[in-house]
């Protein structure tokens, strides 16, 4: 009898006993497969375009004074004063777009003596590297913040010890025949992640929006 | 009982024994594949990294182990030798920052420089900078968007850099509860990213969202890596951490200037030394208009916005 009855609870129904195995194994083939899991496979990392960190003004600031590739010297000699409208008179002048406000008189600025040079309140030439005292005619203002630091681009160090601050010229930014600052093309915005923001302004989460400033 | 009894051989049971083999492989082996993603982790922390004392009760040569640790780890992973420093904070020298909201066009140069400098991820994106387009006439944030492209300026449009704003008195300091971000003797609320828990409290408390979390493990292209690195500042972070905007305290304790100061095409961006009179900084604050975002939160920052006259 006692034996009879160990051997009976020593043995499975076949059916369960595959259930239970088969069922453990489909279980590994599940996890190894992993039909459901991993978050999802990460596109190449984009690469940022070099512009957005180039640290160049938007304008090349010239040596000297020339046009098309001439020194003003090979039209004017400077022995006497210049006269009169000059896009009527060269095919040079013509292109020149100004767009400065209410300054527009060519000798407002440029000396009438000496064409490569500007001209100061009482005609005396301000040479091209010392452009900003032209500007500073009209513009004191700013001209007196842009000394200060608080008006144009600053290079260089804050530092005094390292060497101090470098102020950019007025025509590093701004073309003095039509000086507002140009528009340009604004940097990609803001990737929104799909799985941190459900809808837009309503998601929270590590980049918040605007609205949630 | 008895109807296995009488159904005995006939039914081809199996027994107990070959049974219970069968179900302990499966167990082990579903267990086994169970576990499996796990050896995908390598970013575990070594045993040193594990034990490391908080960033101020660190000795000099600790530090000087901690980051030649770090760059072995940058060289492993990158394939660039990083040079990283541990600058610390120039006495007498407090800094501030202004920002020219009359002249800030919105071309966003400044994130990108900043993502380049600061090795910030680039996929998920981690930016420091966020540029708020507003309407004319308001100043109001809710009204605001940073989903603006094309030429910019717009038409009726301003434009409002935000980024951390170094609070002399940080909610994201008190809310820590660890202690891993705290002000610097230089006004530069940093953050000690081995020391941080992930626990985003700091995010929270911060009323200009200016903080960032690493939700996955941070990803930047090789050749973009910055190679000048700073401990408490760029070099890069692990996951689960959280990082901000520290006025790229490499650079600017080294006499430098941030990089959206240098990269900023309007110069709409001023930085220095709060304690020299004779500084860019201080001569805005003394004559220009000045304001600070949410002034009524009582946070007291060192990022102020000004504008001409």
């Amino acid at each position: 009898m006692s034996s009879d009855w160990d051997d009976a609870t020593k043995r499975i129904p076949r059916w369960a006993a595959v259930c239970v195995v088969v069922g453990l194994f489909s279980l590994v083939v599940f996890f190894i497969t992993d039909p459901i899991g991993g978050a999802p496979a990460h596109d190449d990392i984009p690469k940022l375009s070099p512009d957005f960190s180039d640290t160049a003004t938007v304008r090349v600031v010239r040596k000297e004074m020339t046009f098309d590739g001439a020194p003003c010297k090979s039209c004017h000699e400077g022995t006497e004063a210049l006269q009169g409208d000059p896009k009527e008179k060269g095919i040079f002048h013509e292109k020149i777009e100004i767009k400065h406000g209410r300054n527009q008189h060519c000798f407002n600025c440029h000396n009438r003596m000496q064409p490569a040079d500007f001209s100061n309140f009482d005609g005396s030439p301000i040479k091209l590297s010392q452009v900003e005292v032209l500007c500073a005619k009209c513009h004191g203002t700013i001209y007196r913040d842009w000394n200060r630091g608080a008006h144009g681009r600053r290079g260089g160090f804050w530092e005094q010890a390292k060497g101090g601050p470098k102020s950019v010229v007025c025509i590093a930014c701004h073309n003095p025949h039509w000086p507002v600052f140009k528009a340009l093309k604004a940097a990609p915005a803001p990737h929104v992640n799909p799985r941190t923001h459900m809808r837009s302004g309503e998601g929270h989460g590590g980049n918040r929006q605007a609205g949630e400033l | 009982m008895s109807e296995e009894r009488a159904c005995g051989e006939s039914c081809g049971d199996m027994s107990r024994r070959a049974f219970l083999a069968a179900a302990a492989t499966g167990v082990v082996a579903a267990t086994a594949a169970a576990l499996a993603p796990l050896k995908d982790i390598t970013d575990l922390p070594t045993l040193e990294e594990f034990l490391r004392q908080h960033y101020k009760e660190l000795t000099a040569e600790e530090k000087k182990e901690i980051m030649a640790r770090i760059a072995a780890q940058v060289e492993k992973k990158y394939g660039v030798s990083p040079r990283i420093t541990d600058l610390p904070p120039i006495p007498g020298v407090e800094f501030a920052y202004a920002l020219n909201i009359g002249r800030c066009i919105g071309c966003r140069k400044c994130v990108y420089a900043c993502v380049k400098e600061n090795n910030q991820s680039r996929n998920p994106e981690i930016q420091y900078i966020r540029v708020l387009e507003m309407k004319k006439g308001s100043i109001d944030v809710e009204t605001s968007s940073t989903a603006y492209e094309g030429e910019v300026p717009k038409k009726d449009s301003y434009y409002m850099p935000v980024q951390c704003h170094q609070c002399r008195k940080a909610p994201c300091v008190k809310a820590c509860p660890v202690k891993a971000t705290w002000q610097e003797p230089d006004g530069v609320v940093v953050i000690d990213y081995n020391w941080c828990i992930g626990c985003r409290y700091c995010m929270a408390a911060c009323p200009y969202g200016a903080r960032r979390f690493n939700f996955e493990a941070p990803q930047i292209p090789k050749d973009e890596l910055n190679p000048e690195m700073g401990l408490l500042s760029n070099r890069p972070r692990p996951k689960g951490v959280v990082e901000k905007c520290h006025f790229c305290l490499h650079r600017t304790r080294n006499g430098q200037y941030p990089a959206c100061v240098e990269v900023c095409p309007t110069g709409s961006r001023k930085f220095g030394n709060l304690l020299d009179p004779e500084s860019e900084i201080s001569n805005i604050i003394n004559n220009k208009r000045v304001y600070v975002l949410k002034e009524e939160v009582g946070t007291l920052p060192r990022f102020y916005y000004y504008f001409d006259i």
